[in-house]
């Protein structure tokens, strides 16, 4: 365990001091003030932004897919480059086993994307707070929190670092990238549609769709949420069973 | 005492009919001290490298190092060991000083203390908080010898680790190699630079496409060809060519308009004295398509 909590400290390490990321960060935040932040202008145009909860699906639905599309790539081939640059050959020769090198690294992915999600969350929330014409309850922002947590940020996280980080291991890099933009491709631009579908990256997916336009349905599918959570922890789960089960993946014991 | 033995081991790559026979019916015992491993590109060197290190299995034969079996004691022999392998390309956003934490807290050496000593062995304290992408070749390579050095290791296993590097930077390596030896341990040296065995070991092997070829002293290996080595000069390529198919060519050295060649007289054809033979001519003779002995 402790050697699983090493691994993952040092995954976390060498992956937020990337500066990609944080530019990134900065990058998607700015999208989503001008788009999500109520504003005069904007509320000028979309009436709903002063609720707190319709204000952070919407910057999750759009700027939060965004920000887990530029990590798919920061994240994308770690086991791959430790193989190619002779890391995993070191790993090999000390006393560790194949649970705790991918757990760990899987664990030190998880909590990057985590730090940046939640970056952009707490980000967004300074800038409601600032903005916002109407008083709101900090009960309200601990709720649209907890919710933005359970529905978006945490499965759709652990959905893309699974996949990201374990499936170029199986898989040819570019094929994965290929899949999986053509997949962040439909989940962004199908705000049109409110049917209750499977295989959102975001949980809530039909909600966030309609919700991007106009909170046509304040409540959540239970069967599509259901489903799409599903989705993601089964495909999140199968890559890490691949990569585990995989022959050569890791000296033989 | 024997730190390392090594009994008729055998490594294969691929399936029937594509089958490679990378090592074959290899045995050798090795005691402390530092012990080449000479071979041209190929010959098995790094694959003998990677089953020391556990990173493999082998096909048949077995390895024990300090008594432990590599195959049903890893975690004991991985406890034992340090390597620093032949392509290594470190997190270069990483600092000296967490890299070689990193590879320390993996060995179950949480002292902060003990990374220090070892950047200091190699001297590297001074730069530990520099990233490892801003560092040259050379302190990249002591800094993969620093992580070798991490947990105080009975067995140190590099592969190449003088490849590339500047004179300098290889006469610093090959003193951090031998202090490292000094106290009863071994360091297991692979390389094709004949210079740094020359400098270093007492034991060497030398592998040719996964056979053992020899085994033994730098001194044996030298008695071998020595008298044997003479210096011949010719007038043009022609005579060369010609030559060739008489004896061993050693070496050639171009020479304003004579070439100047260094070869092995086994059957005294030459009438020209022998010079002092070197282990890089006994090398090379052994690498050169003749059997040895």
């Amino acid at each position: 365990m402790n050697k699983l909590l090493s691994i993952s400290k040092y995954e976390y390490k060498i992956q937020i001091k990337r500066i990609a990321g944080w530019i990134l960060l900065l990058a998607v935040f700015i999208s989503s003030m001008v788009d999500c932040l109520p504003t005069a202008a904007n509320m000028a145009r979309i009436e709903f932004l002063s609720d707190i909860h319709y204000y952070v699906r919407r910057v999750f639905s759009f700027d939060g897919l965004i920000l887990l599309f530029g990590m798919m790539f920061l994240m994308a081939g770690r086991l791959v480059s430790d193989r190619k640059t002779g890391c995993r050959d070191l790993f090999m020769a000390t006393p560790i086993g194949k649970g705790s090198y991918i757990g760990g690294k899987s664990l030190g992915n998880f909590l990057y994307v985590l730090t940046l999600m939640y970056s952009l969350l707490f980000a967004a929330l300074v800038g409601f707070a600032f903005f916002s014409q109407t008083e709101t309850s900090i009960m309200n922002y601990i709720s649209a929190i907890f919710e933005v947590s359970i529905y978006i940020v945490i499965p759709a996280s652990f959905f893309i670092v699974a996949s990201s980080v374990m499936l170029p291991e199986i898989i040819d890099i570019r094929l994965f990238y290929l899949v999986y933009s053509i997949l962040f491709l439909v989940n962004t631009f199908s705000s049109d549609t409110g049917t209750a579908t499977p295989c959102y990256i975001f949980t809530h997916g039909d909600l966030a769709k309609l919700i991007w336009q106009h909170p046509k349905s304040p409540t959540i599918y239970a069967g599509s949420a259901a489903i799409n959570l599903l989705f993601m922890l089964s495909v999140g789960m199968a890559a890490i069973v691949l990569v585990s089960t995989k022959r050569k993946f890791w000296r033989a014991d | 005492m024997n730190i390392l033995q090594i009994s008729n081991l055998e490594k294969n790559y691929g399936r029937e009919p594509n089958v490679v026979h990378a090592l074959n019916d290899v045995s050798l015992s090795v005691e402390s001290g530092v012990f080449g491993l000479l071979g041209h590109n190929g010959a098995g060197k790094t694959t003998l490298m990677k089953l020391l290190a556990t990173i493999m299995r082998p096909t048949a034969g077995n390895i024990t190092v300090c008594g432990y079996d590599t195959q049903k004691q890893g975690d004991e022999v991985r406890r034992l060991i340090g390597y620093l392998p032949q392509e290594l390309n470190m997190y270069p956003s990483l600092t000296v000083f967490d890299f070689v934490s990193y590879m320390a807290s993996l060995k179950g050496v949480k002292e902060r203390k003990q990374v220090m000593e070892v950047l200091e062995q190699v001297d590297m304290a001074q730069f530990s908080k520099r990233r490892i992408g801003q560092l040259s070749g050379g302190m990249k390579r002591r800094v993969g010898i620093a992580q070798a050095l991490v947990g105080n290791p009975k067995v140190l296993i590099v592969d190449e680790p003088t490849a590339g590097l500047d004179p300098e930077e290889r006469v610093r390596f090959r003193g951090v190699l031998s202090r490292f030896a000094k106290d009863g341990k071994c360091v297991l040296l692979s390389t094709h630079i004949v210079e740094d065995v020359y400098q270093l070991c007492e034991q060497l092997a030398v592998l040719r496409k996964g056979t053992l070829f020899f085994y033994g002293s730098t001194d044996k290996l030298l008695s071998s060809v020595a008298g044997k080595v003479k210096l011949i000069e010719l007038a043009n390529e022609n005579e060369l060519l010609t030559l060739q198919k008489k004896t061993v060519v050693l070496s050639t050295t171009y020479e304003h308009s004579a070439i100047q060649v260094r070869i092995m007289d086994e059957n005294n054809l030459f009438p020209v004295p022998a010079i002092t033979a070197t282990l890089e001519d006994a090398y090379v003779y052994c690498m050169g398509g003749k059997d040895y002995e």
